[in-house]
């Protein structure tokens, strides 16, 4: 059964890229425009959260409503402090600078998951600091000192793109695009602290060189929701999917927000914010 | 700042030192320029990003920085090379006041420092109008004691160059100027893509800015109290498709201008005609300072490397034997 999707921010000249949910409002991301914005679903209102943004990509959120952001090209992730500076968390694993962070997540411990592929692109300024060999997701732990250390999650990923954690942390959630040009839909027993073998729950053909999926969420019920070609779409456990919310022009992120998780948000690739009920 | 790519292992081809720096596009001109003593000293090699090189003529010193390195260095034929500061809060342009205190452009601190003739450090400017200063790049010091400086927001975005706070805070790119009397600082240009490197005619009455962006050189002329036409005029559109883009520059005696660029260094007349352009092979060229006591050595930054190369003409001096 499909859900009709209201527009609560119109579409914009440029993408909208994804979102979070930050306990308040919904916070979305315009790599383009260099730009963050934040719907309030109470007011109705959208304003401007942060300008200059270095084009972050991905958008996360903590339980506290802390916010991170994918600084892709600058290799890094990003929160934002209440003075509205930007800090800088840790850039380097193992002495060397990782990829290019392209979506994260925050678990329940707080820590920040996030997909770092190589992704082939060409930072700003002189390319000094190869990328990685490898493309995985890599985990931020803040220790009590405040210094955030990183750490190499995954070691048979190709180029992980996308990521989400169950609701109770029991699971890692890795959309990886395969050398073939497929995308796997994979999930991670995270045993004591550490990813166990993954199982493949849905594999995605890709279409004229477009990812199939691009944003993912977890439902207050455990299901895996994923964003991308048509739109919304939630996998079955026999991996099939099924289809949520359309969208012609494509969803690009999909996140539940509001008390009780009430309702999911989406954005979609002519830069519209939309909302549906979570009747998921 | 330098906008190119760059070999990742650091590896890129040497000069060949000891020969005469090579040279291409050339006019008459530059042969008074580029002579049979122009010849290639590599003094060091082993950088990951040079930048920021100034020649202190009372110590026949040069220093200058690696920014990813976050490292001040400093070298003198006598002594050798030896470490000033590390970390340097990645320390981009470097220049000397008319007291020969250093004075220095703090790309990722975000601010403008000096050193002062005991050693500590004054922070001279780290917010203007109650905005932070995006990530200073490069500086210069007028004879009436100004220090003149580019503020594009590199070190905000680049990779590897995270300071405390990356966040930008201004819409524009200026350049900035420091009053020596009350140490008040104002915007002078906002109208830059990208001003990069920086230079005063060699009497002050053109202020030089290379835009990185842009790809060009911009001239502003520059009253005696230090104040500047409101809009600048192209001076130099930067040619090449090479290694490099514009970034440090200086001035000599005569006025030829001389400016980072595709390929090396371009040699430019003082009526914004190429002279022609000193050839660095396949090492990026970020900056260059004069040198030597007769002030015609060409210290030369590269990504990997600093350089020297005797030239035919002086350069503007820096320090207290500025115009003197």
């Amino acid at each position: 059964m499909t859900t009709t999707l209201e527009v609560v921010v119109e579409a914009s000249a440029t993408e909208a890229a994804s979102l979070a949910w930050t306990g308040e409002r919904v916070l979305f991301s315009r790599p383009s425009d260099n730009e963050l914005w934040q719907f309030d679903p109470k007011s109705g209102t959208v304003s401007l959260f942060r300008r200059f943004t270095g084009g972050v990509t991905g958008v996360t959120a903590d339980s506290s409503g802390r916010v991170y952001g994918c600084q892709t090209l600058s290799r890094r992730i990003v929160t934002y402090e209440n003075d509205g500076s930007t800090s800088v968390l840790a850039t380097h694993l193992d002495g060397r600078l990782h990829n290019f962070p392209r979506y994260a997540t925050v678990d329940r411990g707080g820590r920040v998951w996030f997909a770092d592929p190589r992704l082939g692109l060409r930072p700003p300024g002189p390319v000094v600091f190869p990328a990685l060999e490898r493309s995985s997701v890599l985990r931020l732990v803040r220790g009590d000192d405040g210094a955030w250390t990183l750490t190499r999650m995954t070691f048979d990923t190709h180029q992980p793109t996308v990521v989400a954690v169950a609701n109770d942390d029991s699971a890692l959630y890795v959309v990886d695009d395969g050398a073939d040009g497929r995308q796997e839909l994979r999930a991670y027993p995270i045993v004591q602290g550490v990813l166990d073998a993954a199982s493949v729950l849905a594999t995605f053909d890709r279409v004229d060189d477009r990812a199939p999926v691009t944003g993912m969420a977890v439902g207050p019920r455990g299901q895996v929701l994923v964003a991308g070609r048509g739109g919304v779409f939630a996998v079955n456990g026999d991996g099939h999917l099924e289809l949520l919310a359309e969208l012609r022009e494509g969803a690009t992120d999909v996140a539940f927000g509001e008390p009780g998780n009430a309702a999911f948000y989406v954005t979609s690739g002519d830069g519209a914010l939309l909302r549906g009920e979570a009747a998921v | 700042m330098a906008d190119h790519s760059h070999p990742p292992d650091g590896g890129s081809e040497s000069l060949l030192d000891g020969a005469v720096i090579p040279t291409d596009m050339e006019q008459p001109a530059l042969s008074r320029i580029v002579t049979e003593s122009s010849r290639i000293e590599r003094i060091a090699g082993d950088l990951l990003f040079g930048e920021g090189p100034v020649w202190h003529s009372a110590q026949s010193t040069l220093y200058w920085v690696d920014i990813f390195d976050d490292t001040i260095w400093k070298w003198s034929a006598l002594t050798g090379r030896s470490v000033v500061m590390r970390p340097s809060g990645r320390a981009n342009g470097m220049t000397f006041d008319n007291q020969h205190r250093r004075v220095v452009a703090g790309w990722s601190s975000r601010n403008i420092w000096r050193v002062e003739h005991d050693g500590s450090v004054s922070i001279l400017a780290d917010e203007v109008d109650g905005c932070k200063l995006n990530s200073p790049n490069d500086i210069v010091v007028k004879s009436d004691g100004s220090i003149w400086w580019t503020d594009p927001s590199g070190a905000l975005f680049i990779p590897g160059m995270a300071g405390a706070d990356v966040q930008r805070y201004r819409d524009d790119h200026p350049v900035y100027r420091w009053s020596p009397d009350g140490g008040d600082t104002a915007v002078v240009i906002s109208e830059l893509p990208y001003p990069n490197g920086l230079a005063f005619s060699p009497d002050e009455s053109i202020l030089y800015v290379a835009d990185t962006w842009a790809k060009a050189v911009i001239a502003y002329d520059c009253d005696k109290d230090g104040n500047l036409t409101p809009h600048g005029q192209s001076f130099y559109q930067l040619i090449g498709t090479e290694e490099g883009v514009a970034d440090g520059m200086k001035v000599d005696v005569e006025g030829n201008v001389y400016v980072t660029g595709p390929a090396g260094i371009h040699v430019i007349s003082p009526d914004g005609n190429l002279l022609g352009r000193l050839l660095f092979g396949h090492e990026h060229c970020t900056n260059m300072a004069w040198g030597d006591d007769d002030w015609r050595s060409l210290y030369v930054t590269t990504l990997s490397g600093l350089y020297r190369v005797r030239l035919g003409i002086p350069g503007v001096p820096v320090g207290p034997e500025v115009r003197a």
